[in-house]
């Protein structure tokens, strides 16, 4: 006996068509997939729709099978895995064999009912080649697709879980379920498919697609997925229940089922979140009618571990904070649902971006005002603009998605708690007592460890080409957040936001580029940017500049043989003792020289600005544009200089050295002095501590 | 005697040998300061003329780590072994001193004095040498084997679990575990020292068997002694770090207290060293079947 239930698609009514812009789906999706908890299985049947929106006559469809990645140790991902840590072949992954994940199509057929199947063939688009690798499959097919057309295929599979592995798999009878069904790539105009192999370190492109799902669990299981559930459908005889989800203008979908959830659902009510003169100041500074900044309305759906029931408060205020920010500065949230998941344990899935389905991650005890969870929430959840929405191509230019939403949350961040606090813990337990005084802005942590790659590789990489695993996320994340804290200064925290908002509502539902940043940064701050890009998104180049020297001194009348109209005149030093002068006429001569210590520079109209202060508290600014490696400044001056200063202001965050941006006459070592005292107790410490065994 | 008297006795005898605790207070020191006196004078040189020393002043301030960081990025090995080496130095250097406390604390009747403590250092270090040897692999049982044993019995519970608490409970069991068996191997390595302190014709081997029959009579008692000290170890270590941290502002004069402060803790460190060789060794005089 079948019992149905329509779920009313809740306040909106109709809340599936979003956003009148919005470009049409490129590609249409009808899912049906059961997932068989007692042999770890998906059991799909999908109805695959893909448009020809290009002017090319297309005779081919390529599409990512993700899961074949954990296949065998042939896989692209596997490989690169264990050469990653120095292995031949085994990355260990597969030491217990039935922790493998795999995807088989069983039959794929035109709606004519023709077999594609003798159509079939892996290809390896990448380099280096990895003829092993089962994860893009192209199929040839009998007609060509007209532009305009379109292909409609009726795909069987049968999948096996992973046991859970990079950001899918089942842990314990619960499931994280993502890249789990037959995908197309991305089909560009002229260029062809681009479809690339699942790397180890490496993420997802996709089109933007319109998903009718339906996901068959045992009845105990609690399902969380991309979108709006719209349906539900009991099975009593086979003990299941079907839910189906459903979604337009999102290029991905992942769902999650479980025993051990608890699900709670509240509403993103701006009214009661933002100000009028919140929306006001939005509007004027985007230029914008006050209609256009509102927010509206979106229900929150938080799928929570009963362990940590008593963060539910947390997770929803993250959440509702994120949703208000990101949505004031970047263009209102458009989807109707956003679900929060705090992943099962051990599935490897948390701190993950989907389309309305985001993962976060917690620990069993969390600290006011600590990162967790709220800067993982946020940096999700910021996902949903960079790579959601502005959908870049995370497999060529991670730094698109990855580094514009580090910056996000960054600043969500800095929004909700102003600095962040330093959580140490011990075990379950934070120890905030004597570490809470102890806080850090953003772009001081991406600074501290993104220096340390910037001569590894541009942040410009295709994902599996950089050095190794350090230099990818370190590039993407932390140098590229960096990079933008840089530009945020050199432009203005205004303007910036102005890109950041003109980007994301022209490349909304679209594929941007580096280079269509670029262009949004020149066209909105109506500068030439060009050399920053060029500089610190394909350079490879340290950025320091600093004082080289600075001598200040009284100037004294020189001493020798002069010529005069009376014939020669000798001026001994003898001669000038004695002599002394009001202190009013007393002149200083500084010399400072401003040294280009790094190979990078500065373009455009930006100058390297040097401050110089003098002992009557006047300061003398000069601009260089550093291309030589040293200048040298000469000042006159009633008074002595106390120090010198490259850009004073610290605009340029990336600067390898800051120490080394200014000059002191006179040395001062108060600072040093208290944290040698601070080290040399530690040592006292640490001494004693490892001296216990003798 | 209680425990509890022979822990007050100890507390007024160490403190009447005040001169054992200044020496390895000032070993330590001196140790410590010449351990980081070259990335001292690197900071010093790096640092000196520059604006940023300013920012040091404050409570944390990244900009100056990152770019310490970043100008050591090459030469971390330059620092490391140093340290190493000079860690390993220490751990002789306080074999030594346990010998001279030691052997100073049974003369009772001797007055302290540079020379006392070297004589009965340089009499004893052989055999305390010997035993940190034989304690050597019972230390690396109770630091690395029996938190592995843990974690090998607990594998099934963790890799059944369905939340993150197994894993923090038996994360808290072995530490708890390494705690406790490191005490045990820590005291009854204390009572050989005793034990070959007490009698000077007894080898290394001999002192082990003594003090573990010892303490194979005495075991809870010398146990209560033994934790008595710990907490009050830790009671003293709580007040240091609840005063540093009330001190918030950075002045020159709060720097220098600040260190004063650090160091009086430093000594207390070796006061209540000095006090654990002394109870116990009451201990072992009050209780020790002759
Ligand atoms: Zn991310």
């Amino acid at each position: 006996m079948k019992q149905l239930y329509i779920t009313l698609i809740f306040f909106l009514g109709i809340g599936l068509s979003i956003a009148l812009a919005a470009p049409p789906d490129v590609v249409q999706y009808k899912i049906d997939v059961r997932l068989d908890t007692s042999s770890q299985m998906l059991y799909g049947k999908e109805i695959l729709t893909w448009h020809n929106l290009s002017n090319d006559r297309v005779k081919d469809i390529y599409l990512h099978l993700y899961w074949n990645a954990f296949k065998n140790e042939e896989s692209a991902y596997l490989s690169e895995s264990a050469e990653s840590q120095g292995r031949s072949n085994h990355s260990g992954h597969l030491d217990e064999i039935e922790d493998a994940g795999w995807i088989r199509l069983k039959q794929v057929t035109l709606s004519d009912g023709r077999s594609l199947k003798e159509a079939m063939q892996y290809v390896t688009p990448d380099l280096p080649r990895r003829p092993g690798d089962q994860t893009v499959l192209r199929i040839d097919l009998p007609e060509v697709v007209q532009p305009g057309g379109s292909v409609r295929l009726h795909i069987d599979f049968e999948a096996k879980i992973p046991k859970a592995i990079a950001r899918a798999g089942y842990y314990n009878n619960n499931y994280f379920i993502s890249q789990w069904f037959p995908k197309p790539g991305v089909y560009q105009a002229g260029k062809g498919w681009n479809c690339h192999a699942y790397h180890y370190f490496s993420e997802f492109f996709a089109d933007f697609a319109d998903f009718d799902v339906r996901i068959t669990v045992p009845q105990d299981f609690v399902v969380g997925a991309s979108g709006v559930n719209t349906e539900r459908v009991v099975n009593d005889t086979a003990g299941t229940v079907t839910y189906r989800y459903q979604q337009n203008h999102i290029h991905d979908f992942a769902w999650t089922a479980g025993q051990r959830f608890i699900k709670k659902e509240r509403l993103f009510n701006p009214d009661s979140l933002i100000s009028e003169d919140e929306y006001r100041h939005y509007a004027s500074l985007f230029n914008l009618p006050l209609d256009s900044v509102r927010l509206t309305p979106v229900k929150l759906i938080l799928l929570i571990r009963p362990e940590h029931e008593n963060q539910i408060e947390r997770h929803f205020q993250a959440t509702e904070q994120s949703v208000k920010y990101l949505g004031l500065w970047f263009g209102r949230y458009p989807y109707p649902t956003l679900t929060v998941v705090d992943p099962p344990y051990r599935t490897g899935s948390s701190g993950m971006e989907y389309p309305t389905l985001v993962t976060a991650a917690t620990r069993p005890i969390i600290a006011e005002e600590g990162w967790i969870p709220d800067g993982v929430i946020a940096h999700e959840f910021a996902h949903n603009y960079w790579y959601g929405m502005a959908a870049n191509n995370e497999f060529e230019e991670a730094w698109l998605d990855e580094g514009i939403t580090t910056y996000s949350e960054d600043k969500v961040m800095q929004a909700m708690h102003g600095k962040t606090k330093m959580i140490v813990t011990f075990g379950p337990f934070p120890i905030s007592r004597y570490f809470d005084q102890i806080r850090y802005s953003s772009w001081e942590r991406a600074r501290s460890s993104a220096l340390h790659i910037v001569e590894t590789d541009p942040v410009v990489t295709p994902s599996w080409q950089f050095y190794d695993i350090y230099s990818y996320f370190l590039n993407v994340y932390e140098r590229t957040a960096l990079n933008l804290f840089t530009l945020e200064r050199l432009l203005g925290k205004d303007t910036m936001l102005r890109v950041l908002r003109t980007f994301q509502s022209r490349y909304r539902y679209r594929h941007p580029t580096t280079q269509d940043f670029i262009g949004i940064v020149n066209e909105v701050s109506g500068r030439d940017m060009r050399w920053f890009f060029d500089e610190f998104f394909y350079g490879d180049r340290l950025f320091d500049y600093g004082v080289g020297s600075l001598v200040s001194h009284k100037i004294v009348p020189p001493i020798g043989v002069f010529d005069s109209d009376s014939g020669m005149v000798v001026v001994s030093r003898d001669s000038l003792e004695g002599r002394t002068e009001p202190d009013s006429l007393t002149r200083y001569k500084t010399i400072v020289r401003v040294r280009r210590y790094g190979q990078a520079r500065p373009g455009g109209d930006v100058r390297i600005k040097l401050l110089v202060a003098f002992a009557d508290s006047t300061t003398e600014t000069r601009y260089w544009d550093g291309r030589k490696r040293w200048q040298e400044f000469r000042f006159e001056t009633a008074a002595r200089a106390v120090y010198a200063q490259v850009d004073p202001d610290t605009l340029f965050l990336l600067d390898a050295n800051l120490a080394n941006n200014s000059y002191r006459t006179e040395t001062k070592s108060a600072g040093i002095n208290r944290w040698a005292g601070k080290f040399l107790f530690w040592l006292q410490n640490l001494l004693t501590i490892i001296t216990l065994i003798s | 005697m209680t425990v509890w008297n022979i822990f007050r006795r100890s507390f007024g005898e160490s403190l009447r040998r005040y001169p054992l605790v200044l020496i390895m207070w000032m070993g330590n020191l001196i140790f410590a300061l010449s351990a980081m006196m070259p990335l001292y004078a690197f900071v010093k040189n790096q640092f000196g003329h520059s604006l940023t020393v300013d920012s040091m002043l404050e409570k944390f301030n990244m900009y100056w780590v990152s770019d310490l960081a970043f100008m050591l990025r090459d030469v971390q090995p330059l620092l490391w072994w140093p340290m190493i080496s000079a860690l390993l130095l220490f751990l002789v250097l306080q074999i030594f001193f346990n010998a001279a406390v030691l052997g100073s604390l049974n003369a009772w009747l001797e007055k302290d004095s540079l020379s006392s403590f070297f004589e009965n250092g340089g009499r004893l270090f052989g055999r305390f040498f010997k035993l940190f040897l034989i304690f050597l692999p019972l230390y690396l049982i109770a630091l690395l084997v029996l938190p592995a044993l843990v974690d090998s019995v607990s594998s099934g519970y963790v890799e059944r679990a369905v939340n993150e608490w197994p894993g923090q409970i038996v994360f808290l069991i072995k530490t708890g575990v390494m705690i406790l068996a490191f005490t045990i191997v820590n005291m009854v390595a204390d009572y050989a020292k005793i034990a070959a302190v007490q009698n000077d014709r007894i080898g290394a081997v001999r002192a082990l068997l003594t003090g573990g029959r010892f303490l194979f009579r005495t075991f809870f008692r010398a146990w209560a002694l033994y934790w008595l000290l710990v907490i009050f170890f830790l009671i003293v270590s709580v007040a240091y770090m609840e005063t540093e941290n009330l001190i918030t502002a950075n002045s020159a004069a709060l720097i220098v207290v600040v260190f004063l402060l650090q160091q009086i803790y430093m000594l207390c460190r070796y006061w209540i060293k000095v006090q654990f060789y002394q109870a116990q060794m009451e201990f072992f005089q009050a209780n020790h079947l002759i």
